[in-house]
C-alpha cells in the first residue's frame, strides 16, 4: 500500500517546512495528485485519517486535487483532458487513437501555517 | 499588538474583559493590592498567530527521484545497465532471469524484491547468478534507497547488467523510479488479454513488454493479438517480445535487445 509511504512523506515534509518557518501549527496541506501516480483516492483519504493524529496533524485540513489525464489525438494532435484512460474518441476529428499523456507526480502544492 | 508574544493583533485574538482570578495573590505584597475582579488581557483558547500560505510545488517523491538519478549517473559512468522488471506475482519473472542470464555475454546480477523469503534469490544462486534478496516486509514495492543500499553491497563489475526483480504487483512498483535505464513489464498468457487496460500504469512507463508462457497458448482460450492491441493502446512506443521462459522460445530476441542498450 504505497499510499501509506506517500502520506507519511507528505506529513514529514510539511512538518519540516513548518519548523523551518518557525510556525507552530499547520492549518492546511494542499496536495495535487496526478492521474498516473497510482494513488487510489479512497485509500489515500483513509491513510490520512489513520495517521494524521500520530503526526500531530489532527486539526489540519487536507485538500486533495486529483488531476485528470491529458490525452493527445495521434491523428490531429489535439490535446484534451479525460477522466478515463480509454474509451474516448477525439473531440475534434473523431479518431479513436488517443495517446495518454498523464501526470505521475504527487505534489505538496502549498501549506497554510500559523 | 499581542502582549504575550508581540505578534500582530488579529480578530479573534486576545481581548479585554472582566473575570475572576483563580489563583492566589500575596496580599501582603504592597505592590500587588487590587480587587479580585479586574480587566486584563488573556487568550480564551490557543494563542492565534498570523496564517501564512507557503507555495511549494514540492514533488513528494523528490527524495526518491534524487537518489534514483544519482544511482543512474553512477552506473552509467561504470557502463552498467540497470533494468527494473515489474509484473503480477507468478508471471514468470524469476524463470525469465533463469533462462536469460546464462545466455548473456555480459556479467549479470539480480536484486530480488519480495515481501518474504529468499526463495527467488536461492533459485538464481543455484545457477551461479550473483543476487541479493530484499525483503520488504509489509511493503508493496522497492524504492530507490533500497536499491542504492543493494548496489553498495553488490559491488557490480563495470559494463555489467543488473536486473531488479521488483515485488510482484502491477500498481505500486510502477510509481517509483529506481534509477533504471530500462523498465520491463512482464505479462503471462494465463492472466487475461485486458490486463494492460486494467493496470495501465505498469505499461505506460515501461520500455519493454515481455509476454511469457506462450508455450501454454495451445491449451488456453487466449487471444494474443487482442493482448498486443491493448498493450499498444496504452503505450504505442513499447517494444513487445513473445517468449517462453520454460522452453527458451523468443528469449534470444530479448537478449539481443538488452545487449545492444
Amino acid at each position: 500500500m504505497h499510499e501509506l509511504s506517500i502520506v507519511t512523506s507528505i506529513m514529514e515534509q510539511s512538518l519540516s517546512i513548518c519548523k523551518e518557518n518557525k510556525a507552530h501549527e499547520i492549518k492546511e496541506i494542499e496536495i495535487e495528485i496526478g492521474s498516473l501516480s497510482g494513488i487510489d483516492k479512497s485509500s489515500f483519504s483513509f491513510v490520512i485519517e489513520s495517521v494524521k493524529h500520530s503526526y500531530g496533524l489532527g486539526k489540519c485540513n487536507f485538500v486533495m486535487n486529483f488531476i485528470s489525464n491529458n490525452r493527445v489525438c495521434n491523428n490531429c494532435q489535439t490535446s484534451f483532458s479525460a477522466d478515463y484512460f480509454l474509451g474516448d474518441i477525439c473531440k475534434k476529428c473523431g479518431s479513436g487513437f488517443l495517446v495518454l499523456k498523464g501526470n505521475s507526480e504527487v505534489k505538496i502544492k502549498s501549506i497554510l501555517i500559523e | 499588538m499581542c502582549q504575550n508574544c508581540n505578534c500582530d493583533h488579529h480578530s479573534g485574538h486576545s481581548h479585554q474583559h472582566f473575570h475572576p482570578h483563580n489563583h492566589n495573590h500575596d496580599h501582603d505584597d504592597s505592590h500587588h493590592v487590587h480587587p479580585h475582579e479586574h480587566p486584563h488581557e488573556h487568550n480564551h483558547e490557543e494563542h492565534h498567530h498570523e496564517s501564512k500560505r507557503i507555495h511549494l510545488e514540492h514533488n513528494v517523491l523528490e527524495g526518491n527521484n534524487l537518489i534514483a538519478k544519482y544511482g543512474r549517473e553512477k552506473l552509467q559512468e561504470k557502463g552498467c545497465l540497470l533494468i527494473n522488471i515489474i509484473s503480477s506475482p507468478g508471471s514468470g519473472k524469476t524463470s525469465i532471469l533463469e533462462s536469460l542470464i546464462p545466455r548473456l555475454n555480459r556479467k549479470a546480477y539480480v536484486i530480488e524484491g519480495d515481501q518474504q523469503t529468499s526463495n527467488d534469490s536461492e533459485r538464481l544462486q543455484k545457477l551461479n547468478i550473483e543476487s541479493i534478496q530484499i525483503n520488504t516486509g509489509n511493503g508493496c514495492h522497492l524504492d530507490a534507497n533500497m536499491i542504492e543500499n543493494a548496489l553498495v553491497e553488490l559491488k557490480a563489475d563495470n559494463n555489467s547488467i543488473i536486473f531488479i526483480e521488483n515485488v510482484g504487483n502491477l500498481v505500486c512498483p510502477s510509481l517509483f523510479d529506481l534509477g533504471e535505464n530500462q523498465r520491463i513489464v512482464v505479462i503471462s498468457v494465463t492472466e487475461g488479454e485486458d490486463k494492460p487496460l486494467k493496470y495501465p500504469n505498469a505499461f505506460i512507463f515501461a520500455n519493454i513488454c515481455i509476454i511469457n508462457k506462450i508455450d501454454l497458448l495451445p491449451y488456453l482460450k487466449f487471444d494474443i493479438e487482442t493482448l498486443i492491441k491493448n498493450i499498444l493502446t496504452i503505450n504505442p512506443n513499447i517494444k513487445i517480445f513473445e517468449i517462453s521462459a520454460l522452453t527458451g522460445e523468443g528469449i534470444e530476441n530479448v537478449k539481443e535487445s538488452l545487449e545492444t542498450k
